[in-house]
């Protein structure tokens, strides 16, 4: 039986972690991993997920998402060499056949299947037309259905839609509520294959979660010309920014989980969890996630994950502008 | 207007902290080094969190008074430093400028520069929340001669510089003659010194300090960056340095270390025993740090409750601070923005 870091949290050291910020935060992502293997012992996660701003990615549409050729493939042949899956985030809920010959979205699924040394790396998907192209010519890669497919298609809380995906895909996004909804997800079978969000911060039962979702999808088809002012209007108003509600509204709370909340989840039988955190335009939030989430945190007598996690800061190199 | 939002006061807030550190005074330091990173911060938790904006922030400019672990600083100009005491006084934040170097000869106490920082420090102060902080008793003198009403705190390098041993009663004496007290950080983790203060409200606790409890070297550490301060160009000062701090191990990563309180940062209980004992006032310092991310992370790992039941809600408030940064500031493009440019003041 494999050792068990004492590094690792001990409430779920068997957690796969799928993690956000490929292709925005590399640099970081990478120095994390390297850190925990080389310092620590263990590798932290193997598993990251993201896309540049491209019509096929959503879920994030924003400036700082943007890339050329050459930073997507040196990221990935990082992640290559460190076996760590790709989860591409092509979650564009309007693609048609005719966004299917996207040069960018093709290269990048051309790369990912060249590039695939764990045979895990992935397409996160909403669309069906998305779907029958990479299954029809990319059947290497796996497929994840997205929590955009899961949201916007109505199937929050229906058990009979999550069997409907598991049945379709390799690996299927849980609805970001639902991962609160236990008698849900007892009834789940194969709880490897469902993935689910412990770090979002947004508002409990969000009544904007489909518009929001719908409202990237037209953006990322339309970056330099959509109107994104109803939504920041509506989401302003709405409460997934004020931290009086995030913090103590009895329904509407913050849906980033507790410990002991993911640990029910972990002791179900979840184990893929997912990290959110490219939609910031810096790297720390991601990075204070992985620091709490996937190692273990001191006792209330305890300091010494307090000074690695110094020493982890301390580590990086600082970044020299090209 | 949604239903779902309702306006709630601070007191409301309070169970974020009623565990950790209520009814707290904080210090961030990295002042004069992360003054951008610190105004972000104190003004996005002044909106988001406001139980822990900070009181004061702590550091200074490159001076002969000061120290610098890294990188020996270029000074500072005045208007800059003036420009910057106006930032943190426009957030209702003071200035704690630390005069941290325990080694001032005569020839030091009367330098110009120094003593114009402490005039300027005073004359900005329109908060009333600005202060020295020493570590040199003579120095603290020098002090009341430029500014006899300026708030002098004692640094604690002047405790680690003490060749006599520390007690209760040193401390004692210390605080007759300073407005505050900051504990030498090992004192700290002592309750038979820290008990036995007389005026705990006097005193202020480093909370991140990041050397070894048991290092004998930060008396000899510290003479060493006062010697790389008057002598920034020797090369073997600097290497002696680096030797040193791989011989006390202070960047070891050590599975043996793992429930050894190996560090000076301060635990859980250690900082319920320190409240307890009725000290409220704490500092989250930054000079020990190479880089920025470390005191910024330092202060929300050391300001909020990150316990089981809380660390959902904490990691909320320093997500939502921290995505203030790298926002789009709607400035001209350049197209010189690889190459390096060096201002003269």
């Amino acid at each position: 039986m494999a050792t068990i870091s004492p590094y690792l949290n001990p409430d779920w050291p068997d957690a796969v972690w799928d993690v956000s910020g490929a292709f925005v935060n590399d640099r970081e992502l990478v120095a994390f991993h390297d850190f925990c293997k080389l310092l620590l012992g263990f590798e932290p996660f193997n598993i990251v997920h993201g896309a540049p701003l491209c019509s096929w990615n959503s879920g994030r549409v924003l400036k700082h998402l943007m890339r050329d050729a050459e930073e997507i493939r040196a990221a990935g042949l990082e992640y290559e060499k460190r076996n760590i899956a790709m989860y591409y985030t092509f979650t564009n809920l309007n693609l048609k056949e005719e966004h299917m010959k996207d040069p960018l979205g093709n290269a990048m699924l051309v790369f990912a299947g060249n590039h695939n040394p764990t045979k895990r790396n992935a397409v996160i998907m909403a669309s069906d037309a998305l779907y029958d192209h990479v299954r029809r010519e990319y059947p290497k890669l796996r497929t994840v259905s997205s929590i955009l497919k899961i949201t916007n298609g109505g199937g929050k809380g229906k058990l009979d839609v999550y069997k409907r995906l598991a049945d379709k895909y390799d690996e299927v996004m849980v609805h970001p509520d639902d991962v609160l909804n236990y008698d849900l997800l007892e009834q789940i079978e194969d709880k490897e294959r469902h993935i689910l969000l412990v770090n979002e911060y947004c508002i409990r039962h969000c009544p904007l979660r489909p518009y929001h979702y719908s409202s990237l999808s037209d953006m990322a088809l339309n970056y330099f010309g959509y109107d994104g002012s109803d939504f920041d209007k509506r989401q302003n108003t709405n409460g997934c920014k004020d931290m009086g509600t995030l913090l103590t509204h009895e329904k509407h709370s913050v849906l980033a989980l507790t410990t002991a909340e993911i640990k029910r989840l972990r002791d179900m039988g979840f184990r893929h969890f997912k990290m959110q955190g490219r939609g910031h335009a810096n790297g720390s939030s991601i990075l204070f996630d992985l620091l709490r989430l996937v190692l273990r945190n001191d006792g209330a007598d305890e300091n010494a994950m307090h000074a690695i996690s110094q020493r982890f800061w301390e580590s990086i190199l600082p970044h020299q502008p090209a | 207007m949604s239903s779902i939002i309702k306006p709630i006061t601070a007191e409301q807030l309070m169970f974020m902290v009623d565990n950790h550190l209520p009814r707290t005074q904080w210090t961030f330091g990295g002042a004069f080094r992360y003054d951008a990173s610190l105004g972000v911060v104190i003004e996005n938790l002044s909106r988001s969190f406001p139980l822990r904006k900070p009181f004061s922030v702590a550091g200074c400019p490159a001076c002969k008074w000061s120290l610098d672990w890294y990188t020996e600083r270029r000074p500072m100009g005045l208007s800059a430093f003036s420009a910057t005491l106006e930032k943190y006084a426009a957030l209702n934040v003071g200035v704690m400028l630390t005069f941290d170097n325990p080694f001032i000869t005569d020839d030091m106490l009367h330098d110009t520069y120094c003593s114009a920082l402490v005039s300027e420090l005073y004359r900005c102060d329109r908060v009333r929340k600005n202060s020295v902080c020493v570590a040199n008793d003579r120095l603290a003198a020098r002090m009341r001669e430029i500014c006899p009403k300026m708030m002098i705190c004692c640094h604690p390098n002047r405790l680690i510089a003490e060749q006599n041993r520390r007690t209760p009663s040193l401390y004692n004496k210390l605080a007759e003659m300073y407005t505050n007290v900051c504990l030498h950080p090992v004192d700290a983790t002592r309750p038979a010194i820290f008990t036995q203060l007389e005026h705990p409200e006097y005193f202020s606790i480093v909370v991140n300090d990041p050397l070894p409890r048991n290092s004998a070297l930060r008396r000899e550490h510290l003479r060493l960056l006062a010697d790389i301060r008057k002598d920034p160009y020797n090369a073997d000062l600097c290497l002696r340095r680096a030797q040193m701090v791989e011989r006390d191990g202070w960047h070891n990563v050590d599975a043996s270390t793992l429930r050894q309180k190996h560090t000076c940062n301060l635990t859980r209980n250690e900082t319920a025993a320190l409240h307890a004992a009725g000290f409220n006032h704490y500092i989250v310092q930054g000079n020990q740090f190479r880089n920025e991310m470390t005191l910024l992370w330092d202060i929300f790992r050391c300001t909020l409750d990150y316990g089981p039941e809380l660390c959902n809600k904490s990691a909320l408030i320093a997500s939502s601070v921290m995505a203030a940064f790298g926002q789009p500031k709607n400035e001209m493009s350049s197209g010189l923005k690889g190459f390096k440019f060096t201002n003269y003041e």
